[in-house]
């Protein structure tokens, strides 16, 4: 069990220097000679058709060097595989507030703001559908993911074990419309020469920007390159492009010189994604002494009306967290006048699992069992999902290690008995769930006549750590210091990485780079013993022994050559190796897994609700970066108390338009908000095939969050609250 | 600075109040033509020449009366450190100093700050030596995507200065308004009390 109280523990972050002095560039720090800028006017209704649009005052204005509207801009191929489809500056029909209409190309940023500003239309207005209570009539069940994102499942006979189980619950949740909010809003910089594009993109996902891109550019693949060297924040928002990303490039085309555009904040809340309201209903039924005897889990996510394909998997913790026989879930999706919904940490469990524990909690005190003894009793002996054996599964080892560490046996079991002057105060806890994802990545290593180290892929640094996590994988394998590894990312032309998202990167890209590295020692020590200045010339390949870069003759410690000899005399001066990383199928599964252990207080007169002790307990497999893997930690649940209390974009009921679209109005977790944390890494290291033994962590870790502060509140002032964000009001008297 | 004078406040503020409605609520919702736009066109057509202290050193640039500090540092003056998050003074992330007062330089408009002394956090560092609070934040792992961390420090490192309790109620109430979504808040707490015992 490894605690990780100390923040300071493990190796600094390779690119800290660069972060804290400003020299780290971000995508609207990319400077271009002649650069231009491009800001989107929006609409200002959610649904109808634009009648007449007005751009005189903006061709006008100083500074502006174009404007374009679907009736001037040349459309794009619709390229298909986009989470919102390019609707925008495409036809005049409006699908959601703020969509775009009009782009404004001008020397300037402050420029092409002021100009947007004065672009006016006129609007045929159809009556938006703005809620899911409107939307709930038009609901469809959405189309299937893969093997585990399905619509629907059923095991045993859930609505007649409910039935009958001598102790039930009927329980509605709902939870809220809620905004990603990268301080760096989505940004695009596009830079053409000839038939070849660069496109600089806050992105999660630069291989599939370029391949997207090449299909909506009409160009092939390779004349795409594109390229990010930091993103500023992205928690699912920046997966891939958006339409402001293939607009951007194409406004460049048009205009002969490069452009760069960054939404605003206003229009971070509806052309970037968010995470759709879900309205959730779970009936569960149990025996007398708290063990499960069925569950169905019924979700209703929202979606948008012009793209059906994003789901919120919300029901998807009942099929697996817990052992029960008999389980039926559905999901299905309502349609409302509102931008593409996308992943957004932690989607599909995290926002299940408000349903499901804040369920059990309630049954808890029913039952007159401790809440965490009632997970003890439920810890699935096999998948039951996919009616497979566990490879590791350490749920029972995450409870008693909380309940330890957090004092539990200290907390009163009796709701609404802890007080401290004037508040109320309360312990609660909740599981913590996501899969265990990995998926395909390639890794490039090399070395050069200088000695030193590159490894490279096609991934992103959104900032979980991953030039860190790969320097450390490579210098572990090596021998050497993690300053003798140089890390390659952010670039499309290198070797391809899945998403930055999911959680899959240490496990996917960490491994084809430890792939990458042995590759590169084989090739090494095959080529030294064949080359003919080598002091291993002609020995046996299997005779050389690696000491950090140094590769010694195991019989005759005297004949040795360094990596810098054996690249200098190679063709090229350097030498390369490729690492490929394909997960195989086991039949066995695992799960990242956790429990969050929260102390609220809650000031009744006033209704102020105050987080004031976390603990998180997680099994994610072997820990590659300590200082890293704790921050992902402790920010993760510091987006659970945002989930749990503040976070939701209200859309007027009347005319879908976001009312809060800001900082100022729809609030995050700032500092007065959070308490110090405490978080435990459990040795759980992944033994289904993975050299590297990592599990997933970044979202895993933000789970379980909100129905442990909505169960400690409950313990706190004896109020049992379904709908989040759990508001000040709910909490009053 | 003619151009400035001849630009009253009222008159600014008017023409930006009106184009701020007309992107908020559209003027043909109202049912009525978008008005006053030719002489907010008007306003921002001008242009002054503004001349600071940036960092030690004395910078200018000829620039429209609408463009913000923010603007000003990273476009004329090709200083990028500072960073655009929201635009609207909601979460810190280019704060500055101005006169040894740390400021959003989103709010704070480029022609009001003639003559005046600005400090970015390109300009924090002597030389190679990092200021105590960024290496502190590099040691307490006080950033993540490392956005927000220019304002973060810049407003960190005032706060060293103007004797905040190193309590967490103290760097709490100080450090409010620098939104870090990463979340890396216990960790910045962490490295201004580091910063705060070295210093």
């Amino acid at each position: 069990m490894t605690t990780l109280t100390d923040i300071k523990t493990g190796p600094n972050r390779v690119e800290g220097r660069a972060k804290v002095s400003g020299g780290a560039i971000y995508v609207n720090d990319t400077l271009r000679p002649n650069l231009a800028h491009v800001a989107f006017a929006g609409s200002a209704i959610a649904s109808g058709r634009i009648r007449a649009i007005d751009t005189r005052a903006a061709e006008a204005a100083p500074g502006v060097i174009a404007v374009f509207t679907h009736e001037t801009l040349p459309p794009l191929t619709e390229p298909g595989g986009m989470r919102e489809p390019i609707v925008a500056l495409h036809g005049d029909r409006i699908h959601y507030a703020d969509q775009f209409i009009a782009a404004v190309v001008a020397d300037t940023t402050a420029a092409a703001e002021a100009a947007a500003r004065l672009i006016t239309a006129e609007y045929d207005i159809d009556t938006p559908i703005a809620t899911l209570d409107a939307a709930e009539a038009t609901a469809f069940e959405p189309e299937q993911w893969n093997a585990f994102r399905t619509p629907t499942s059923s095991r045993g006979d859930a609505d007649g074990a409910v039935a009958s189980a001598p102790v039930q619950i009927d329980w509605t949740v709902e939870t809220a419309m809620r905004q990603h909010n990268p301080i760096e809003a989505n940004t695009t910089a596009a830079e053409w020469d000839g038939d070849r594009v660069t496109i600089w993109n806050a992105d999660q996902y630069i291989v599939e920007t370029m391949q997207i891109a090449a299909r909506a550019l009409g160009i092939p693949e390779e004349n795409v390159t594109v390229l990010v060297d930091y993103v500023g924040g992205a928690y699912g928002c920046k997966v891939g492009p958006w339409p402001h990303t293939i607009l951007t490039a194409h406004i460049a085309r048009l205009v002969g010189r490069p452009v760069k555009m960054a939404l605003s904040r206003r229009q971070m809340y509806s052309s970037a994604g968010h995470m759709p309201a879900t309205r959730q209903r779970i009936r569960i039924g149990l025996s007398d002494d708290g063990r499960l005897q069925g569950i169905v889990h019924e979700s209703l996510s929202q979606g948008p009306t012009h793209d059906p394909q994003y789901c919120e998997w919300a029901a998807m913790p009942s099929r697996y967290l817990y052992d029960c026989e008999n389980v039926r879930t559905q999901h299905l999706v309502a349609p409302m006048h509102n931008g593409a919904p996308t992943t957004m940490r932690a989607p599909h469990e995290g926002v299940g699992l408000f349903a499901l524990d804040t369920a059990l909690d309630d049954v808890s005190y029913r039952l007159g069992i401790d809440p965490v003894e009632l997970r003890l009793r439920n810890i699935p002996p096999r998948d039951q999902h996919f009616d497979i054996p566990w490879s590791t599964n350490a749920q029972a080892e995450v409870y008693h290690a909380g309940m330890e560490a957090f004092g539990w046996a200290d907390r009163p079991a009796e709701a609404g008995t802890l007080r401290d002057g004037d508040e109320l105060v309360g312990i609660g806890m909740a599981s913590a769930l996501r899969p265990n994802s990995k998926t395909n990545a390639e890794a490039r290593a090399s070395v050069d006549a200088e000695g030193r180290i590159t490894v490279a892929s096609a991934t992103s640094e959104i900032g979980t750590g991953t030039p860190t996590a790969l320097s450390i994988v490579a210098a572990e394998e090596l021998g050497l210091p993690i300053e003798r590894i140089n890390v390659l990312m952010g670039d499309s032309t290198l070797p391809p990485a899945p998403y930055v998202a999911g959680s899959v990167t240490m496990a996917s890209v960490g491994s084809a780079v430890l792939l990458a590295v042995r590759a590169l020692k084989d090739e090494l020590g095959r080529i030294a013993v064949a080359q003919g200045g080598s002091p291993l010339f002609g020995a046996d390949a299997a005779s050389v022994t690696f000491h950090g870069d140094v590769l010694i003759h195991s019989d005759d410690p005297s004949r040795r050559d360094t990596f810098a000899s054996i690249a200098a005399r190679a063709e090229g001066g350097a030498i390369f190796a490729m690492g490929r990383f394909a997960p195989e199928q086991t039949g066995s599964n695992s799960r990242s897994l956790g429990a969050q252990f929260v102390e609220v207080r809650v000031d009744p007169l006033i209704g102020r609700i105050r987080v004031s002790r976390m603990l998180g307990v997680f099994a994610v497999g072997r820990i590659i970066s300590p200082k890293t893997a704790r921050s992902q930690a402790t920010g993760g649940m510091i987006w659970g108390i945002g989930e749990a209390l503040m976070e939701k974009t209200d859309l007027d009921p009347r005319t879908a338009r976001p009312v809060n679209a800001s900082f100022l109005d729809n609030y995050v977790p700032v500092q007065g908000d959070v308490p110090e944390i405490d978080v435990i890494f459990l040795d759980d290291t992944d033994r289904d095939p993975n050299p590297l033994g990592s599990k997933s962590i970044g979202e895993v870790v933000s789970t379980g969050v909100a129905p442990a502060i909505a169960n400690a509140i409950y313990h706190a002032t004896g109020k049992r609250l379904n709908k989040l964000p759990v508001t000040s009001e709910m909490v009053l008297g | 600075m003619s151009d400035k004078d001849e630009l009253t406040r009222r008159e600014f503020v008017e023409g930006t109040g009106v184009l701020g409605a007309a992107v908020v609520i559209g003027p043909q919702l109202l049912g009525r033509p978008a008005a006053a736009q030719i002489s907010a066109t008007n306003v921002v057509s001008s242009e002054a020449d503004v001349t600071i202290t940036l960092n030690g050193q004395a910078a200018s640039a000829r620039i429209r009366p609408n463009v913000t500090l923010l603007d000003m540092l990273r476009e004329d003056l090709a200083l990028t450190g500072t960073k655009k998050g929201c635009n609207q003074g909601g979460c810190g992330a280019c704060t500055v100093w101005i006169d040894g007062q740390r400021a959003n330089a989103c709010m704070t408009l480029a022609i009001m700050q003639d003559g005046r002394e600005i400090t970015t956090i390109e300009g924090l560092a002597e030389g190679d030596d990092l200021h105590p609070l960024q290496q502190a934040f590099i040691e307490n792992d006080a950033f993540q995507c490392g956005f927000c961390t220019s304002g973060q420090i810049m407003s960190g490192a005032k706060v060293l200065e103007e004797g905040v309790p190193t309590t967490d109620a103290g760097l709490t109430e100080a450090m409010n308004g620098n939104i870090c979504r990463c979340s890396a808040y216990p960790q910045i707490r962490a490295a201004i009390r580091d910063a705060a015992r070295k210093g």
